[in-house]
């Protein structure tokens, strides 16, 4: 069977690089190496690049396909192929300052961005009047806690409220950053560990993509 | 001022020594035999849970492996884990799986990542040609494009059961409440702290922080890999233990442990 | 009134109320008074602190939805980074729909160069364009190019910059080599890119890190700015606002404070909306259940 293609391949490839990352993290190391970590960062951007255009290949691919047997929807998938194209190419060969490109930009990328964002607000408000219920002492003091927190946010709250403001510093001085930094150091410490069982094969994503790749044994 | 120590970096003593303990431990904790206690996860129950609902109700359920915009990253891998078991579950109980992937540029990357594992566990199976590919469509590079195709594909599918596990921003919220509208449990999850909040109040579960990086093992149900959410806690304790020392010795009046850790 | 009415109120009556009371107040603002807090007061006093010879990275990690809310904190803060006199300025950008963004901040704070037609020469308070200040355009990968630029400079952003013009006499005149010659970084963000400025530039030169981020980020970087590794956060809107209101700026964000604070009472009234259906009537109808 071709290296290539073997468990041991991907599992060593993982750590061939992570010395290179983090040995000249942690030590002094010839220049040889810090040049290697230099170039690896680099190069993951270069990867990073031309990633858009597998996405674009593959998006091109399913809509012609989706075109072709005219499934549900098919029109959709001319649309979204056309504006998608139309505004590579004349981002290619008109260039970014195009008046075309700078039109699909204002006219369509950023006002639907904005938009879609700013209906959230209307879900979050449906979302606050469901899940701030006093059910229990945990909903009522987080109930609690949210009002301090809004009324200090709002001019208007901070006006009416004045003494909201020192429960809400207070809450979010203390109370919140304790919690926030047990997250952080949580999050590092649980990032560290799922690293390392990656690099000794043992998670499940690398396992399944390793099995597939090796017939299945 | 600090401990100089070559060839070891300035001010990295500290982190070196730490970080070699969890690479020991957790070594050490994969090779474990014995099945450790674990509490339960409700969120990671919750999922067989919906896969059973999705089950009984003949409705499909939809899988979001998240969008980072750093592409394979720790909360990516976790999400991956959460499509690859609902990959499963979903293949053995004839479950229609629907996992539209896109969100951020690095999705790309993502997405074949996650078409390949998704296959394989249908492979795995014994059921190949359940795989639809069509159910894992990319949507769109853009976080509120790819949200608003995916809700429509909620409203239009109706699943029983939305799982969306990985780096989810301000978008899995618009998403929660859709889900709610149309009657599907919501079980999400991620460690971008800045939307627990938002994802705690519109899902019906929630795996905070690390509870989702430690799902993979959780769900493997190896007791290796159980062991290593125990180096975990190991870790927790050690940083408690250090900054409890801390306390007490700055109060009186030593920089001895900030010393020590800027070492 | 029923309460089994409050239990079950039809969502689009909430979305229909909030859009007619926020529309009622973005076109008839009010005028609310305004309370600064201390971390934008120190924001503030960091930048107007700025001495000559300063070089400063101005980084966008900003989508559009996020330019919503940090709008005015742009151009407020890149207004008063371009007061200093002496003070040299890099734009960056590692969000691709930034640089649009960043046009149209330099169309509205600066004027055309004599002799000049069309991008990049601008003139921004008395700033000239490739003397002054350049902008070196989008780089793909946040955190994978941040590092880069860490670690490598003047390699990892090239010689020319976004409109393909030669910056090396930029680089040459103002003696920047390396990461170690940046004075200060201000990151606008809606995803996490001052975070990565702190562990590559903070972490190992010591240059401050100033963020001004969308709301959902706040509590994070709060945490990140209280531990001393940010130095200096203007939160959101209500952060854009009061660096507006600092600098003098007239802008939108002043203006959308009044409609802020109704949000956050409609928020509040909805809460208590809820509770009271659901201890009333809710509660009743799922015990019976």
């Amino acid at each position: 069977m071709s290296i290539l293609r073997r468990k041991e391949f991907f599992i060593a490839l993982i750590v061939i690089i992570s010395i290179f990352i983090y040995v000249p993290y942690f030590f002094e190391v010839p220049q040889f190496m810090s040049d290697m970590e230099i170039w690896l960062t680099e190069t993951t951007v270069v990867i990073i690049a031309f990633s858009v255009w597998v996405g674009l290949y593959t998006s091109t691919r399913r809509e012609l396909v989706k075109i072709q047997r005219k499934g549900r929807g098919w029109y959709y998938s001319g649309i979204i192929l056309g504006l998608a194209w139309v505004m590579v190419l004349s981002g290619l060969v008109l260039g970014k300052e195009a008046t075309i490109y700078k039109f699909l930009q204002w006219a369509f990328i950023i006002p639907g961005d904005s938009t879609i964002y700013a209906i959230l607000v209307f879900y979050l408000t449906s979302a606050g009047a469901r899940a701030f219920r006093l059910k229990s002492l945990e909903s009522t003091l987080l109930t609690f806690g949210a009002v301090f927190v809004l009324l200090k946010q709002a001019p208007l709250g901070e006006l009416l409220v004045p003494w909201a403001g020192p429960v809400a510093i207070y809450i979010q001085d203390t109370l919140a950053m304790a919690a926030t930094r047990v997250f952080n150091v949580s999050l590092a410490i649980g990032s560290v560990v799922l690293a390392i069982r990656l690099m000794a094969g043992q998670e499940m994503a690398l396992i399944g993509l390793v099995r597939r790749a090796t017939g299945g044994d | 001022m600090g401990i100089e120590l070559y060839p070891i970096a300035t001010g990295k003593i500290s982190g070196l020594i730490f970080f070699a303990v969890l690479i020991i431990l957790t070594l050490y904790n994969l090779r474990s035999k014995k099945v450790p206690y674990i509490r339960r996860v409700p969120a990671i129950d919750a999922i067989e849970e919906g896969i059973g609902r999705a089950t009984e109700l003949g409705q499909p359920i939809f899988v979001s492996c998240g969008m980072s915009p750093r592409g394979v990253d720790a909360p990516t891998v976790a999400g991956l884990s959460m499509l690859t078991h609902s990959a499963r579950m979903c293949a053995r109980n004839d479950v229609r799986l629907i996992a539209p992937m896109g969100g951020s540029d690095q999705s790309y990357t993502v997405m074949e990542l996650a078409r390949d594992l998704v296959e394989t566990q249908y492979q795995l199976e014994g059921k190949p040609e359940s795989f639809n590919i069509d159910d894992m469509p990319f949507l769109s590079g853009r976080q509120f494009a790819w949200a608003s195709a995916y809700c429509g594909m909620m409203m239009r599918e109706k699943p029983a059961t939305n799982i969306m596990v990985g780096v989810q921003y301000a978008s899995a919220v618009y998403i929660s409440e859709v889900g709610h509208e149309i009657g599907a449990m919501v079980i999400s999850g991620t460690t971008y702290l800045s939307n627990i909040a938002c994802l705690a109040a519109s899902s019906d579960y929630v795996m905070i922080g690390e509870e989702m990086l430690a799902a993979g093992a959780y769900l493997s149900g190896d007791a290796g890999q159980l062991a290593t959410i125990r180096t975990q806690d190991i870790g927790k304790l050690i940083f408690l233990a250090i900054t409890v020392l801390g306390i007490v010795i700055l109060t009186m009046g030593s920089n001895f442990v900030i010393d020590l850790l800027s070492s | 009134m029923s309460f089994k009415i409050l239990w079950n109120i039809d969502r689009r009556i909430y979305y229909g109320l909030l859009f007619i009371i926020v529309s009622i107040l973005l076109l008839n603002p009010v005028g609310m008074p305004l309370k600064i807090s201390p971390e934008v007061k120190n924001t503030w006093q960091m930048i107007d602190d700025l001495q000559p010879g300063d070089f400063v990275i101005i980084n966008f990690c900003l989508s559009a939805s996020g330019y919503a809310q940090l709008q005015g904190a742009c151009n407020s803060m890149i207004t008063h980074i371009f007061e200093k006199p002496g003070v040299t300025v890099l734009f960056m950008m590692v969000s691709d729909q930034a640089p649009i963004m960043l046009e149209e901040i330099i169309t509205i704070n600066g004027d055309l160069m004599p002799g000049k037609t069309t991008f990049p020469w601008y003139e921004i308070r008395g700033k000239t364009y490739g003397e002054d200040y350049i902008n070196m355009g989008f780089y793909p990968g946040i955190s994978n190019f941040i590092a880069a630029l860490s670690m490598n400079f003047r390699k990892s952003l090239g010689n020319t910059d976004w409109y393909g013009e030669d910056v090396t006499d930029f680089f040459e005149s103002h003696n920047i080599q390396s990461a170690e010659d940046v004075d200060m970084v201000v990151s606008f963000d809606s995803d996490d890119g001052a975070g990565d400025f702190m562990r590559y530039f903070f972490l190992e030169y010591g240059t401050p890190v100033i963020q001004s981020m969308i709301g959902v980020m706040v509590a994070n970087s709060k945490v990140q700015y209280d531990a001393g590794n940010y130095a200096g956060i203007v939160p959101s809107i209500r952060g854009s606002a009061e660096y507006q209101f600092l600098q003098n700026y007239p802008g939108m964000a002043l203006t959308q404070m009044d409609a802020f604070s109704a949000v956050q009472f409609y928020l509040m009234a909805l809460m208590i909306v809820g509770n009271l259906g659901y201890h009333f009537y809710g509660k009743k109808q799922q015990e019976k259940v």
